[in-house]
């Protein structure tokens, strides 16, 4: 079930934790709530690769030598509120929500564009742009410019909307209880931690063995 | 509201702040060992295993003050990270009109704040300290700063009589707690009159925590600043108002939640309610009563955002309430970052927030 309005509206102010949706700030209801969406805003850290320094990812490497490929080859902007981040036709960047989200057990989520920017060629997910029960922290955005011309983006737009699915029943294996989770909690903007998912273990290990 | 932040003894606030800063130099090493060259992650890992050890062997504060001072200044052989711009944003809104731009802010590896507190009678007094103090003097002299080149220091000294200079220690450059410093040594240099009284006006009761945990830090006289540290504490306890509109910003910090903003839509929306039966039918889960205007049932959460004064003071409360004493209370090195880390990046991030809304706010984006 997707949840209309006044459904999104009760679960933001209800004092059930277990049933609350956090979403702060909320600097206009009026302009951010649709009929079963609520607008996010983007945040104002970036993260851009630069393509110069790099040859290619190699996730068999060890983890600390890729995490400081990782940052070496990674540029982090903040723009200050009425600073442009301009993206150009065909760039990608990662950022993120101006809002601290945080999900209850039994509420998904699924982060889409608006189409106001669609029109324009920005995409703001590439292929995450689904929230599992139990988040918390900053949604991450995916920028792509699939325009023609450079978009001037600004912290505190409202680039993306947030739709909210009802589970039958609360997850037993939220995000924040899971396990092994990368992203949990996060403020910001985060680049990609890949190379810490547990199959490049057995990948590394395979590849020392045979050489 | 309960004062949990008033039971901490101040010996339990200093030994607190070393650990803290212990954390702060660790986070730095680790971050900037990622973009490093491989020697000097080498470097940065052996500094590492020093402070994690002089922190887990739980000797004298002043040792571990010492050794994460000694460790500190090692951070000059090793990328610097960028200042967040968050302390920009945070002078601007601070000062509003009567700063012109013109203070520039360093991140330095030398891990004391460039501040001599001095208090007579009830009022403290400030003073730049070290070559800072002395680019000043001189620069109000109409002489020519000292200031030998190759010296970080002395350099920043130097500049200080061409250019404002605030600084602050590296490590703690994501700590907002301690950015009113950086905000007294401006309003110094800018020769306000009463720059301590100024800067206190503005950011709150925390001003006296900066500073008596800043100068503990460097070996500065305990009965003077544990008096100006319990000054804090009886202002804040007496600032009721402040208290109020902070509380629900402390249990969000609490739950590890952004504190950017204030839900004031609520509380209204519950006035004009008349005493609120309708929107505590939607908090406990039910309908509003009857259909009305859904832009009027929105309006309950439209938020504020918080000041910085606010933001600064909930983190204190937060801080000796709760972070601090679970800091003291785990020896396991990597419980202990996640304390500080946590702090840091919600009051980094709330304050970088708060201005983008408030921006927004003051330029008139509502419909």
């Amino acid at each position: 079930m997707i949840l209309n309005e006044h459904q999104i509206l009760e679960r933001l102010l209800t004092k059930d934790e277990s049933r609350r949706i956090i979403v702060t700030p909320i600097l206009d209801p009026v302009q951010q709530f649709g009929p079963s969406s609520l607008d996010v805003r983007l945040g104002p850290d970036f993260k851009v690769v630069r393509t110069s320094r790099l040859t290619h990812l190699d996730p068999l490497k060890d983890p600390a030598e890729i995490e400081g490929d990782v940052a070496r080859y990674t540029e982090s902007s903040v723009i200050e509120p009425g600073e442009p981040f301009v993206l150009h036709p065909g760039e990608f960047a990662l950022a993120s929500t101006l809002e601290f989200i945080r999900l209850p057990y039994d509420i998904a989520a699924r982060l889409e564009g608006r189409s106001t920017w669609g029109r324009l060629g920005l995409e703001v997910h590439a292929t995450a742009g689904f929230v599992d029960p139990g988040f918390s922290g900053a949604l991450t955005f995916e920028l792509k410019n699939s325009g023609q011309v450079p978009l001037p983006l600004y912290a505190g737009l409202r680039i993306a909307q947030l739709c909210f699915f009802q589970l039958s029943e609360p997850s037993r294996l939220p995000y924040r209880a899971k396990r092994y989770t990368k992203y949990a909690g996060r403020m910001g903007t985060m680049g990609s931690r890949y190379f810490q998912d547990p199959e490049y273990v057995a990948l590394r290990n395979a590849r020392r063995r045979g050489e | 509201m309960e004062q949990a932040w008033r039971q901490l003894r101040w010996d339990e606030a200093v030994r607190a702040r070393a650990l803290a800063i212990a954390c702060r130099v660790d986070r730095q090493l680790e971050e900037t060992a990622a973009i490093a060259k491989k020697p000097e992650s080498r470097l940065a890992a052996r500094l590492r295993e020093e402070l994690q050890r002089a922190a887990r062997e739980g000797g004298p504060v002043e040792v571990l003050f010492r050794t994460a001072a000694a460790v500190h200044q090692q951070l000059a052989w090793l990328p610097k990270p960028k200042l967040p711009i968050g302390i920009r944003v945070f002078l601007r809104e601070l000062f509003g009109g009567e700063w012109n731009e013109d203070l520039v802010v360093a991140a330095l590896a030398d891990p004391a704040w460039p501040l001599t507190v001095r208090v007579e009678g009830r009022e403290p007094r400030v003073e730049l300290s070290g070559s800072l103090g002395r680019g000043l003097a001189g620069r109000a002299a109409g002489g020519s700063p000292g200031g030998s080149a190759g010296d970080e220091s002395d350099s920043a000294g130097g500049l200080s009589g061409a250019l404002p200079v605030a600084v602050i220690p590296q490590a703690e450059m994501r700590d907002p707690m301690m950015w009113p410093l950086v905000a007294l040594q401006g309003a110094v240099i800018a020769g306000f009159g009463d720059a301590v009284q100024w800067v206190r006006a503005r950011v709150g009761p925390g001003l006296w925590f900066a500073l008596s945990e800043a100068a503990a830090a460097t070996g500065g006289p305990r009965p003077e600043l544990e008096a100006l540290w319990r000054r804090g504490l009886d202002e804040l306890a007496a600032e009721t108002a402040l208290l109020d509109s902070v509380a629900e910003l402390v249990e969000a910090l609490a739950d590890g939640i952004l504190i950017s903003a204030k839900r004031v839509g609520l509380r209204a929306k519950q006035r004009a309610d008349g005493g609120g039966q309708k929107t505590e039918g939607l908090q406990a889960g039910g309908d509003a009563g009857d259909r009305r205007d859904i832009y009027e049932e929105l309006e309950a959460v439209r938020d504020v955002p918080a000041e910085a004064s606010e933001i600064l003071t909930a983190g204190w409360i937060h801080w000796y309430g709760q972070a601090a004493p679970a800091l003291l209370a785990t020896d396991e090195w990597e419980r202990r970052r996640a304390i500080v880390d946590e702090i840091d990046d919600i009051l980094c991030r709330s304050l970088d927030v708060a201005a983008i809304h408030r921006f927004y706010a003051t330029e008139g984006a509502s419909l």
